[in-house]
């Protein structure tokens, strides 16, 4: 049942290009590139309760580095991304050795902090980022025979759109293997209750590094997407709102399931489109969404249609099976 | 002696929570702290399981002065501690609870030998082996806590008001199981605040007050002691 459902999950979002009007293949790729940074605020955010409020600036500075790296100093897309991202992995390593040693609040207003001081640095280094002014002509990711992934010419929107598709299954393949192993155990424990964990013998300081690392990790493939999609980059595109608003996205889809990203990062796109939302307005839409959501759908909407369709397991096939006793029978 | 504590204090940032504590827990003996809310009895446990730092004053355990090791290494060791609080993972089913309390063993033969074990002392836990811990009553989830602790067949077991809002029977109950476990060589260092209860299945006691430990005594004795009974016990 679970195996038809990724199967036909995967086969739709192959083929959705040639059932959606062209216009809309633009939108599909930017909600790929999003999921790719929520699914990763959901390793943080979702499943170890890190309330990470920077998933933008990770996206961002990846975006900026990918694009200065190769436009500066003329790397290929192919060397500078991996390059970018193995860069944005050592540096939310160390920004999360030194900020995890605070808990839940202090740490996201601490995250808050890293999140405006990107935005500064974006906006100021004008030797580097050209300030508000953004940066101009980045180019698509080149066909060259260096590189072995490079054959197919990603200039071309539907290849693009295959591209990021192809990411995005293995960011969240890699979700779903995380999720069973021990370290996916030890998230969890840690997001129920930290002290607990630590007296299971869960190194809590390593494994929230980890996630911290993961979740940036993925908000750095995301960023380099973007940068080689889009083609410029200014500041206002990671700012703090735009964080928040992965975590909002995240929230609505269900944080800490492995559909939660995918369903909120495609309603953060198709709904203002049907809408027709002007952006500044979308913020306003968000705000009543996230107490709503918080007040009455604190499981998101995942959480929502469990509660409706009464399967509360939402694990591995071993939960939901056989001895699960009625409630009620031990009170 | 398995494990002593000498002159020690600690800290919450500028809060000075234990002033001096010295006391001892031999192999297989069953020791309970008692005295009142704020007293130490918790923080001194988490100084016991490397959760919180002496700040002066020395932890010796098996020979070894345990200041430089993790909670982790001291787990490893044998060192297993029973929080206070709700105790269980409430969001995890009974099986995956058992499970992390064996987060640090990689044998699956292991694993399932140890789950009997449990299965032995809390036969209950076997036929809620999928339900969520959370939705467990109080005294299961108590028994949970406890089970968990001994996946890793602990030589100090460390024992927070592990009766917590338990009914008078099934405070019996586990009262019962951790004199078992007595029974069984294992060494245990409970805090509780109903005192008389355990002082009744203590070999020893010791009593705190402000961060210090004041007074110390064979169980019986000191619940005979009428000044204590009156001070500390409160009957």
């Amino acid at each position: 049942m679970k195996a038809i459902g990724i199967a036909a999950a995967v086969l739709l979002s192959a083929v959705l290009p040639f059932i959606v009007p062209a216009y809309y293949l633009h939108m599909l790729v930017l909600t790929g590139i999003y999921c790719i940074a929520v699914t990763g605020l959901n390793v943080a955010m979702g499943y170890t309760g890190l309330a990470a409020l920077c998933q933008a600036s990770f996206m961002g500075i990846a975006a900026y580095a990918s694009a200065l790296l190769t436009l500066r100093l003329g790397l290929s897309f192919w060397l500078a991304a991996p390059l970018t991202v193995v860069s944005v992995a050592l540096l939310s390593a160390l920004l999360g050795v030194i900020t995890l040693r605070l808990v839940s609040h202090y740490f996201a207003v601490c995250t808050f902090g890293l999140s405006e001081i990107a935005f500064i640095v974006f906006n100021n280094w004008i030797s580097v980022t050209n300030g508000p002014g953004g940066i101009q002509d980045v180019q698509p990711p080149a066909r060259s025979t260096t590189y072995p992934l490079s054959l197919i010419d990603l200039s071309e929107r539907l290849h693009y759109y295959y591209f990021v598709l192809i990411l995005l299954v293995a960011s969240i393949a890699f979700v779903v293997w995380l999720m069973r192993t021990r370290t996916g155990a030890a998230l969890v424990a840690i997001r129920e209750d930290q002290e607990l964990a630590q007296a299971q013998g869960i190194h809590v300081m390593r494994y929230k590094v980890y996630a911290f690392v993961t979740s940036a990790v993925m908000a750095a493939i995301a960023g380099c997407l973007y940068a080689h999609y889009l083609r410029f980059l200014t500041p206002e595109m990671f700012t703090i709102m735009e964080s928040l608003s992965m975590v909002i996205v995240l929230l609505i889809g269900g944080a800490g399931t492995i559909v939660g990203p995918i369903l909120g990062s495609a309603i953060n796109v198709v709904v203002p489109e049907i809408l027709n939302v002007v952006p500044e307005h979308r913020m306003i839409a968000y705000g009543l969404f996230f107490i709503v959501f918080i007040i009455f759908v604190p499981g998101g909407l995942i959480g929502l249609s469990r509660r409706i369709f009464g399967d509360r397991s939402g694990r591995t096939a071993q939960s939901a099976g056989a001895t699960r006793a009625p409630v009620a029978a031990s009170r | 002696m398995l494990i002593s504590l000498e002159h020690v204090s600690s800290k919450y940032g500028n809060v000075l929570a234990l002033r001096d504590i010295s006391l001892e827990v031999d192999e297989g003996e069953l020791v309970t702290l008692i005295g009142a809310n704020g007293a130490g009895k918790s923080t001194t446990l988490k100084v016991i399981s490397g959760i919180m730092k002496p700040a002066t004053g020395r932890v010796v355990y098996s020979g070894q002065d345990t200041v430089s090791r993790s909670p982790r290494q001291l787990i490893e060791a044998g060192i297993v501690h029973v929080p206070e609080g709700r105790q269980v993972f409430a969001h995890m089913t009974v099986l995956e609870n058992l499970e992390m309390g064996a987060f640090l063993l990689s044998d699956r033969r292991l694993i399932e030998e140890r789950l009997d074990l449990v299965f032995r002392h809390f036969p209950i836990l076997k036929s809620r082996l999928q339900q969520e811990a959370g939705t467990l009553s109080g005294g299961e989830q108590s028994m949970l806590a406890i089970g968990r602790g001994l996946m890793l067949r602990p030589k100090l077991l460390l024992l927070d008001e592990p009766l917590l809002g338990l009914s008078p029977r099934l405070c019996q109950e586990v009262l019962a199981i951790i004199e078992r476990l007595h029974e069984e060589k294992m060494a245990i260092l409970l805090v509780e605040q109903n005192a008389k209860a355990a002082l009744k299945i203590s070999d020893r006691a010791y009593v705190l007050e402000t961060g210090r430990t004041v007074t110390s005594g064979k169980a019986s004795n000191l619940l005979a002691d009428d000044e204590v009974r009156k001070a500390y016990l409160g009957f």
